[in-house]
């Protein structure tokens, strides 16, 4: 057997890689928009929260604190305004294992390299209605590394904030009997 | 290897596809303009707004979300490249109203048009 020729051996080297199973992909995804977490940078305390929400408008998450009565926590309500990019390049590579009359792919290997920035304003606001304690974070996360290059304790709290407003909204769907696929183009049409 | 076959295997082995995903049924956001603070109800809000999406419980107080989600995907793959863009953003209207059941504050967001298709390299 002769040396096979580069374009043969090119060739081969893919279709052995088309085989087993790899791919490298470019992926992005983005939620929200940043126009009102940077706007609420210029927010000063004491503002209300009818001008707030006047002037940035709807909030991303809405949470109650200390709204329990029997709470002994002073009663709060906070607004998070989040921007959201992921950004990153992975190359993975999963076996084929056939078992009986089907295909099992499992992921043998995936390397990821990219970044996201989290972009979040965090509103306190009193009892009366009035901004107590207005915050920003810019937080760049390298998935090279996976360091974080500020103080990530204000998102963490927006996750476990974010999480719990989730919680309670797909209960209620849930007691309205609400089916959780909304695709149907029927629902197109405003509600009034 | 001919170029016919080398081109009829990378059409084969290439695709792409584009999808959107709604999340909660649109509704005319003018109708969030039509509430007055300091005048309207909460029978207002429910009766112009519908039910909402979510009702959170203040002290004093609640406040009445209304939200619309929309998520245009699109990606492409040929061989083993691939390309994925993941693009979320929503309409919303929350109303806060006092312990008297009076519309206290409106705050309306309409970006769900914006989201849009497209490759990893774009805005």
């Amino acid at each position: 057997m002769g040396r096979l020729s580069p374009r043969t051996t090119v060739a081969l080297v893919a279709l052995a890689l088309l085989g087993s199973g790899c791919t490298l992909s470019f992926v992005k995804t983005i939620e929200g928009d940043p126009t009102a977490a940077r706007r609420a940078r210029t927010l000063a305390p004491g503002a209300t929260l009818a001008q707030v929400l006047s002037d940035l408008g709807a909030p991303d998450v809405l949470v109650a604190l200390g709204a329990d009565a029997r709470s002994t926590e002073p009663a709060r309500t906070r607004l998070y305004y989040v921007h959201h990019v992921l950004s990153e390049t992975r190359f993975t590579l999963f076996g084929i294992i056939p078992v009986g009359g089907t295909t099992l792919n499992p992921t043998v290997f995936i390397h990821r390299f990219g970044g996201e920035t989290l972009e979040l304003a965090r509103l306190d606001f009193d009892a009366r209605g009035i901004l107590v304690e207005p915050q920003y974070a810019l937080i760049p996360i390298s998935r090279a590394d996976y360091s974080v290059a500020v103080d990530n304790r204000l998102a963490e709290t927006f996750y476990e904030d974010r999480d719990r407003s989730l919680f309670v909204r797909d209960r209620a769907r849930r007691a309205r009997g609400d089916d959780e696929d909304d695709e149907d183009d029927s629902d197109d049409e405003p509600r009034r | 290897m001919t170029r016919a076959s080398l081109t009829l295997l990378l059409a084969l082995a290439s695709g792409c596809f584009t999808g959107r995903v709604k999340d909660e049924s649109p509704w005319d956001l003018a109708l969030a303009d039509t509430l007055e603070v300091g005048k309207s109800t909460r029978a207002d809000v429910l009766r112009i707004l519908g039910a909402p999406t979510e009702i959170v419980r203040l002290r004093p107080g609640e406040a009445y979300v209304y939200e619309h989600k929309v998520s245009k995907r699109s990606a492409f793959f040929a061989l083993i490249l691939a390309t994925h863009r993941d693009d979320t953003q929503r309409d919303a209207v929350v109303v806060v109203t006092d312990e008297k059941g009076v519309v206290s504050a409106v705050g309306r967001r309409a970006n769900a048009e914006k989201a849009s298709f497209g490759t990893p390299w774009g805005d």
